[in-house]
C-alpha cells in the first residue's frame, strides 16, 4: 500500500486558516489501512480543527467526508457528494499525493461554475507493507523492471540503501546496513533466503546495469491498456 | 497498556489544538481502591478549577449568547 | 481564575476503576459531584475521538481510569 504521515497540525491549521467552510476528505484505501487518512483520522482531524479554531473565536464549519478511493473518478461521481464539495471553501484531502491531485483534477473537471481548492493534509511517504502492528516498511520503489525472481523475493532496489544488483557492499556487517544499524542488509537477507531455497546458483551470473528508463528516471510514466480504452 | 499509550498521544494533540494536555490524565486504579478514585476525582476537579473553564466551551457560550441577542 | 463549577468526565473501566467507584459509593466515600462517569467495558476502547468530542461538548477535564 501507499503509506503516509499526517502533516504537523500547525502546518494544516496555517494552510486552512483563511477559509470558513472546510471539508475534511478521507480516503478508505491505502491511507486508511496505514491509519493516516481513514474514517477515524477524518473524525479526529475535523474535531481538532473545530476545537483549535473555536478556541481562537474563529467560527468555522468543518464537515467530514469519506470516499473509497480518491484516485478514481467513479467513487467521487455521486452528485450529492459533488454538491457538498461545491459548498465548501476548501477541501482538506487526507489521501496520498495521488489522491489529492486526482480529487483536485476531478472536482475542477466536473464542477465548472466554481474553482475548487484542494489542500493536502498528509505527507506521502512510500510503498510499503504492514510489518507489525503500527509498523510499516518500504518494500518497492516501482522501478518498472522487477528482479525479485532472481533475489528470492527480497528487493535489492528498494531495500538496499545503494540499490546494488550484485551482492552486498563492504559496509554490510553482521547482517546490518552501514547507513543505519537498525536496517537489515538486503543482500544478507537475499543470500540467506537463497541458501534456504537451495537457489544460490541464481545470483552467480553477473547482473548487467539496470535500465532505469523504466523507472522514474525516464520521466513521469503512463500506462495504457489499449483494449480497455474507449 | 493500550489506553495509557493512546492517552499519551491524545495529550500531544490537545497541546497542539490549544486545549492543553493537563486537562487529560490517565490513572491506574484497581477495583479495591475506592479511596483512590475519590482522591483522583478530587485532584482532577481541583486541577480543572485551577486551569479555568475549557476555552472552547466559553466560546460556545459567548456565541450562543450573541445569537440570542 | 473565576470561581466556577468544572465539568469533569471520568472514563472508567468496568473491571477496575468503575468497580472502585462502585465501592466508593458503597463505602460512602465522598467525592466531588462535578464528576460524570462514562462506563467502558475496557479503557482500551477509549478512542481519541471520544476524548476530543467530549471536549467539544464542553468538558473541562477528563480522566481515564483503568
Amino acid at each position: 500500500m501507499i503509506t503516509a504521515d499526517r502533516k504537523p497540525f500547525e502546518e494544516i491549521k496555517e494552510s486552512v486558516k483563511d477559509y470558513k467552510k472546510i471539508m475534511v476528505l478521507g480516503c478508505e484505501t491505502c491511507v486508511a489501512i496505514c491509519q493516516a487518512g481513514g474514517e477515524k483520522e477524518v473524525e479526529i482531524l475535523a474535531s481538532e480543527l473545530r476545537l483549535a479554531f473555536g478556541n481562537e473565536g474563529n467560527k468555522v464549519e468543518v464537515s467530514e467526508e469519506l470516499v473509497v478511493r480518491q484516485c478514481d473518478d467513479e467513487f467521487m461521481a455521486d452528485p450529492a457528494f459533488l454538491e457538498k464539495v461545491k459548498e465548501a471553501d476548501v477541501i482538506l484531502s487526507i489521501a496520498c499525493g495521488v489522491g489529492v491531485q486526482h480529487a483536485c483534477n476531478f472536482f475542477n473537471r466536473t464542477i465548472t461554475d466554481k474553482p475548487i481548492r484542494v489542500i493536502p493534509g498528509l505527507n506521502t511517504t512510500f510503498m510499503g507493507a504492514n510489518i507489525d502492528v503500527g509498523l510499516w516498511e518500504e518494500r518497492c520503489l516501482g522501478c518498472g523492471d522487477c528482479v525479485l525472481e532472481k533475489t528470492g523475493g527480497i528487493c535489492p532496489i528498494a531495500r538496499c540503501a545503494k540499490s546494488l544488483l550484485n551482492g552486498p557492499c563492504g559496509g554490510s556487517s553482521n547482517g546490518k546496513c552501514e547507513i543505519n544499524k537498525e536496517l537489515d542488509c538486503a543482500w544478507n537477507l537475499i543470500i540467506e533466503r537463497l541458501e534456504a531455497l537451495g537457489d544460490l546458483e541464481r545470483i552467480k551470473p553477473v547482473e548487467m546495469y539496470k535500465d532505469w528508463r523504466a523507472s522514474y528516471s525516464g520521466g513521469p510514466r503512463k500506462r495504457v491498456r489499449e483494449d480497455l480504452r474507449l | 497498556m493500550r489506553a495509557a499509550k493512546r492517552i499519551e498521544y491524545t495529550k500531544k494533540l490537545l497541546d497542539e489544538i490549544g486545549i492543553g494536555s493537563e486537562r487529560l490524565e490517565f490513572f491506574h486504579i484497581a477495583a479495591s481502591e475506592a479511596p483512590l478514585i475519590a482522591e483522583t476525582a478530587k485532584e482532577m476537579t481541583e486541577r480543572a478549577k485551577k486551569l479555568g473553564p475549557n476555552p472552547y466551551r466559553i466560546r460556545l457560550q459567548q456565541e450562543s449568547k450573541k445569537d440570542k441577542e | 481564575m473565576v470561581d466556577y463549577e468544572p465539568r469533569v468526565v471520568a472514563m472508567l473501566c468496568n473491571y477496575c476503576a468503575y468497580s472502585a467507584a462502585d465501592l466508593a459509593g458503597v463505602g460512602r466515600i465522598q467525592y466531588p459531584t462535578n464528576v460524570r462517569i462514562v462506563y467502558y467495558l475496557c479503557t482500551g476502547k477509549v478512542e481519541i475521538i471520544h476524548i476530543l468530542k467530549t471536549f467539544e461538548a464542553g468538558a473541562d477535564a477528563i480522566f481515564v481510569g483503568g
